[in-house]
C-alpha cells in the first residue's frame, strides 16, 4: 500500500478534506511538533493530510546584507523562520512535514485554487518534501463540502499549474524588489540626514494609490463653495399637493431664480405632456470579491479586509464558496436545486427558494468577468451548526440573499413624467411605480425602491401651483474616498489584485499617510507623494504598474514569461533608484522636515506655558532619557518651565481638561493594564503639597522629640 | 536660496505662493467671478471672501488664501 501526502492550507480546510476524503470508520487525529495531522485512509491506501499556516517560504536576498546597501536584486526563497522573527511555530511544523514527506511515495497538493494557495503549497512540495512538486497531484475545488473535496480528489490534476505558481514567484519577487528596495530608500535618506530612524514606504501599487488620495485631498483643500439656486414648488392636483421640479435643476443666477418664482407664484399651469416609459430592473450580478466588499461596506460599514476576514471564516466553516475570485459567473455544475434545496431548510429563505425552485429553468444572471481558478462567491447550502457571530451573520445573510436574487426574474419600473406648463416656464411631475417586483423580494432589505404614485392625469387639464419658493445652496467639494470607493477605484484602474488592494489600504493607514474612515491624507503623505513624483514619477504614475500587472496576469493564463517581468521591473527600478539615490540627502531634509513637524504636532500641548505663554511639548532628555513637559521657549526666552510625565506606557495627549485646574490630561497606556489618565499639573502641585508637609511634619517631629526629651531628662 | 510660499512652509512657485496655494489661489479667482455673476455684482471681493471664510465646506487652503489677502488688504486679480 503507498502512502500519500495531502498538503493543506490552513488547519481547518485540512480537517474538512481529511474527514471528506476519509473511507475508514474515523479519521485519527494527530500532533507532531505541534502541528495537527489526520491519519485518513483513501481509495488510494492511507494518507496523511496536513497544512501549512499561510507561507512558510519567502522570498529574501540571496546572501547576507546590509539593509542600508540598497538596492537588492539577488533574491532566493528562504524558509520564513529564518528571515522574520517570531516564526519558530513554522520551523516545527516544516520539520514535521519532512519527516512526513519522507514517508510518503504520493502526493497531493490540496491549498486553495489561486495564485498565493498555489505557491503555498509549491514551496512546502519543493523545499521541504525535497522537489516532489514534480510528481504532485494538484485538488481543484471551490467549497470545502464533501461532495466536491471527494470530487475534485477523484479528479485531481496529475500535475500543479505552474502558470499560477510563476505568476505568484513574480508577484511577489517584484513586490519584494519594489516595495523593499524603494521603502529603504526613502528611510534611509531620512537616516542619512538626520541620524534617526522613521520607518517609511512605497511600492509600486502603493505609490499610485497614495496618489489617488492626494489628488482628491488637493481638490477638497482648494475648493471654493458657490451658491446655486433650487425651485420648489407643489402643485395641487385633485385637491392633494405634489412636489413639482423646474426645468432645471440648479439655476447659477440669482435674478433667474428670482424671475421664475414670480411667473409661477399661484398661478395656474397646463399639463402639456405625459410621458411614462417601462425600464427593467436587471438582477444583481453574483459576487465577485470586490462587489462584496463594496455592498458590504455600503450596508454594515465592513472595511474591505474585515468582509476578507469574514468571508474567509465562512469559506473555511464550508458555508460560502471560496471568497477570493473576480468571477461573475456562476456554473450549473455548483448544483443550484441541491443549493437552493438546502437554503429551504433555513426559515428566513424558504418562501424564496420555493419560488424559485418553482421556476421552470435555473439560470443565474451574470456579470461579465470571469476568473479561470473560482466561480463566484455563493453560498454551499450547508447549514451553520452552531449559532455565528453578529457580523458573520449579517455577511452570510447578504451572500444568500445575492444568490438567490440572481435567479430573479427581472423586475419592471414605470416611471412617469408629466410636463406642466407656466407662463413660459415648465415644470416636470415624476412617478415611479414597480410594476413587478422579480427579484428585488429576494433582495430584500438591500434592494429599495420608494414608489411615487401620481394620480391619473390628461394633458390640458389645468394644475395650480400652490406654493412656489427658492432655495439657496452651496455647491458640494467631491466626497472623500472611503475603503470602499478606494478599493473599487484600485480595481477599475487596474492596480493590484482582489487581494491585496485590502492589504495596501491597510499598510497606508499604518505608516500614517492617511486616516479615519472617509480617508484623508496626512501631511506626510502629501511630502512622500511630492518627493516622489519630483524625483522618480512613475512610480506614482498608474501605466507602469498596470503594465506590470496585465503581464502577470498574462503569466498567470500561461501567456507569458517570469523571467521578462522581472527584468523589465528591475530595468525600470534601477532609473527610479538612480534618481533616489544622486537626491539622497535633499529627499531626506524635505522628509525630515515634515516628520518633525508632525512629531511636534503631536507632541505639543493645547495649554501654553503659563510662565512665558510659548507652547508646550513632550520632550525625551537626552542626557537622562526620560521624558517630561517642555517649554518650546527654553531657548529664546530662558523659561525651564518643566512638568513631570509617566515614564512607562505609551502616552496621548487627551482632548480633554482637568476639572481642578484645567490643565490638558494625559493617558498612558502600559500593555495588559487599563489606561491610567493623569494630569501633571496637579501631580506636581500636590507633590509640592506633600514636600512642604512632609517637612513640616518633619519639623514638628524634630520639635516633638526634643520636647520629649526634655520630659523625659 | 530658495524662496519660501507666503502662507506656509512650501517652496514658492509663483506669486509667493507654494503649488497649494497657488491652485487655491486660481480657484479663488473662479470662484470670485461665480459669486459676482450668481449676485449680479452685489458683492465685493472683500465680502465674497468673508462668505467663503463663513462656509462649512470651503477647503483649507482656500481659507488660509482667503485670510492672508483679507489681512494684507491685497486684491485678487493683482499679480503680486
Amino acid at each position: 500500500m503507498s502512502n500519500t501526502l495531502i498538503i493543506c492550507e490552513k488547519p481547518s480546510a485540512a480537517q474538512h478534506i481529511a474527514e471528506a476524503l476519509n473511507s475508514n470508520k474515523e479519521v485519527k487525529k494527530g500532533i507532531k511538533y505541534g502541528m495537527p495531522y489526520f491519519k485518513i485512509t483513501t481509495k488510494d491506501g492511507d494518507a496523511i493530510v496536513c497544512s501549512a499556516i499561510g507561507h512558510f517560504y519567502q522570498i529574501a536576498p540571496k546572501y547576507r546584507y546590509n539593509r542600508r546597501n540598497y538596492p537588492i536584486y539577488d533574491l532566493a526563497w528562504k524558509p520564513k523562520y529564518l528571515v522574520e522573527r517570531g516564526k519558530e511555530r513554522q520551523k516545527k511544523w516544516i520539520k514535521a512535514i519532512k519527516e512526513f514527506a519522507d514517508g510518503s511515495d504520493k502526493f497531493v497538493d490540496a491549498c486553495d485554487y489561486d495564485v498565493e494557495g498555489s505557491l503555498i503549497g509549491y514551496s512546502i512540495l519543493k523545499y521541504a518534501c525535497k522537489n516532489s512538486d514534480k510528481r504532485a497531484r494538484r485538488m481543484k475545488y471551490s467549497t470545502l463540502t464533501k461532495k466536491e473535496l471527494l470530487e475534485s480528489y477523484e479528479n485531481s490534476n496529475p500535475s500543479l499549474n505552474y502558470s499560477l505558481i510563476n505568476a505568484g514567484i513574480s508577484r511577489h519577487e517584484l513586490d519584494w524588489i519594489y516595495g523593499i528596495n524603494l521603502s529603504v530608500a526613502l528611510t534611509e535618506s531620512v537616516r542619512k540626514y538626520s541620524k534617526k530612524y522613521f520607518t517609511l514606504s512605497t511600492g509600486r501599487v502603493q505609490g499610485p494609490t497614495l496618489r489617488f488620495i492626494i489628488n482628491r485631498e488637493k481638490e477638497i483643500l482648494t475648493f471654493v463653495p458657490s451658491p446655486y439656486w433650487i425651485i420648489k414648488a407643489y402643485a395641487e392636483i385633485n385637491g392633494e399637493n405634489f412636489e413639482v421640479e423646474y426645468e432645471v435643476d440648479k439655476l447659477k443666477k440669482k435674478s433667474f431664480a428670482d424671475e421664475v418664482v414670480q411667473q409661477s407664484r399661484g398661478q395656474t399651469g397646463r399639463i402639456e405632456k405625459l410621458d411614462q416609459k417601462n425600464f427593467h430592473l436587471y438582477p444583481p450580478t453574483p459576487f465577485d470579491t470586490t462587489s462584496l466588499q463594496i455592498e458590504a461596506y455600503r450596508y454594515f460599514r465592513f472595511s474591505p479586509r474585515q468582509t476578507l476576514n469574514i468571508s474567509q471564516r465562512l469559506y473555511l466553516n464550508a458555508l460560502i464558496s471560496y471568497p477570493r475570485t473576480s468571477s461573475q459567473k456562476l456554473p450549473s455544475s455548483i448544483g443550484f436545486s441541491a443549493i437552493l434545496n438546502k437554503l429551504s431548510e433555513m426559515l428566513e429563505y424558504q418562501n424564496h427558494t420555493k419560488k424559485i425552485l418553482s421556476l421552470k429553468k435555473l439560470s443565474p444572471y451574470e456579470g461579465k468577468k470571469s476568473d479561470p481558478a473560482h466561480p463566484a462567491i455563493y453560498p454551499t447550502g450547508v447549514i451553520p451548526s452552531k449559532k455565528l457571530e453578529t457580523k458573520d451573520k449579517k455577511l452570510f445573510d447578504l451572500i444568500i440573499r445575492r444568490f438567490l436574487a440572481t435567479f430573479g426574474e427581472n423586475g419592471l419600473k414605470q416611471i412617469n413624467k408629466v410636463s406642466i406648463r407656466v407662463a413660459d416656464k415648465t415644470f416636470y411631475l415624476r412617478g415611479l411605480r414597480i410594476l413587478k417586483k422579480g427579484w428585488i423580494e429576494y433582495y430584500k432589505p438591500f434592494a429599495k425602491f420608494e414608489e411615487n404614485l401620481l394620480p391619473i392625469l390628461a394633458v390640458g387639464e389645468n394644475v395650480k401651483f400652490v406654493r412656489v419658493k427658492m432655495e439657496e445652496r452651496i455647491t458640494k467639494p467631491p466626497p472623500r474616498y472611503n475603503p470602499s470607493s478606494i478599493v473599487k477605484l484600485m480595481e477599475g484602474e487596474r492596480i493590484g489584485t482582489k487581494t491585496t488592494r485590502a492589504d495596501i489600504l491597510d499598510i497606508l493607514y499604518r505608516r500614517g499617510y492617511v486616516r479615519e474612515d472617509r480617508i484623508i491624507a496626512t501631511p506626510l503623505a502629501f511630502k512622500i507623494n511630492e518627493v516622489l513624483t519630483k524625483y522618480c514619477p512613475s512610480i506614482t504614475e498608474v501605466s507602469f504598474t498596470r503594465e506590470l500587472e496585465d503581464m502577470m496576469s498574462n503569466i498567470e493564463l500561461g501567456e507569458g514569461k517570469k523571467e521578462v517581468v522581472i527584468i523589465r521591473a528591475i530595468e525600470k527600478l534601477k532609473e527610479i533608484l538612480g534618481n533616489l539615490h544622486e537626491k539622497e540627502i535633499e529627499i531626506g531634509k524635505e522628509l525630515f522636515d515634515v516628520i518633525r513637524k508632525i512629531k511636534l504636532d503631536n507632541n505639543s500641548l493645547n495649554k501654553r506655558c503659563p510662565k512665558c505663554n510659548s507652547v508646550l511639548y513632550i520632550i525625551r532628555s537626552k542626557k537622562t532619557k526620560k521624558r517630561f513637559i517642555g517649554c518650546s521657549g527654553n531657548r529664546e526666552k530662558k523659561c525651564n518651565f518643566s512638568l513631570p510625565l509617566p515614564q512607562k506606557g505609551t502616552l496621548k495627549l487627551l482632548d480633554r481638561y482637568c476639572k481642578k485646574c484645567g490643565f490638558q490630561l494625559i493617558q498612558t497606556k502600559i500593555k495588559d493594564k487599563k489606561p491610567m489618565v493623569t494630569c501633571s499639573n496637579c501631580f506636581i502641585n500636590e507633590k509640592r503639597k506633600s514636600t512642604v508637609r512632609q517637612t513640616v511634619g518633619s519639623e514638628l517631629q524634630k520639635v516633638g522629640n526634643k520636647l520629649t526629651a526634655r520630659n523625659l531628662i | 536660496m530658495e524662496k519660501k510660499c507666503a502662507i506656509c512652509d512650501g517652496l514658492d512657485k509663483e506669486f509667493n505662493l507654494c503649488e497649494i496655494h497657488l491652485k487655491a489661489y486660481e480657484n479663488l479667482n473662479v470662484g470670485y467671478e461665480d459669486w459676482v455673476k450668481a449676485l449680479n455684482n452685489e458683492l465685493s471681493m472683500n465680502e465674497c471672501l468673508n462668505q467663503i471664510l463663513n462656509l462649512q465646506d470651503t477647503g483649507n487652503a482656500i481659507r488660509e488664501v482667503a485670510t492672508y489677502l483679507l489681512e494684507n488688504n491685497t486684491s485678487l486679480t493683482q499679480n503680486e
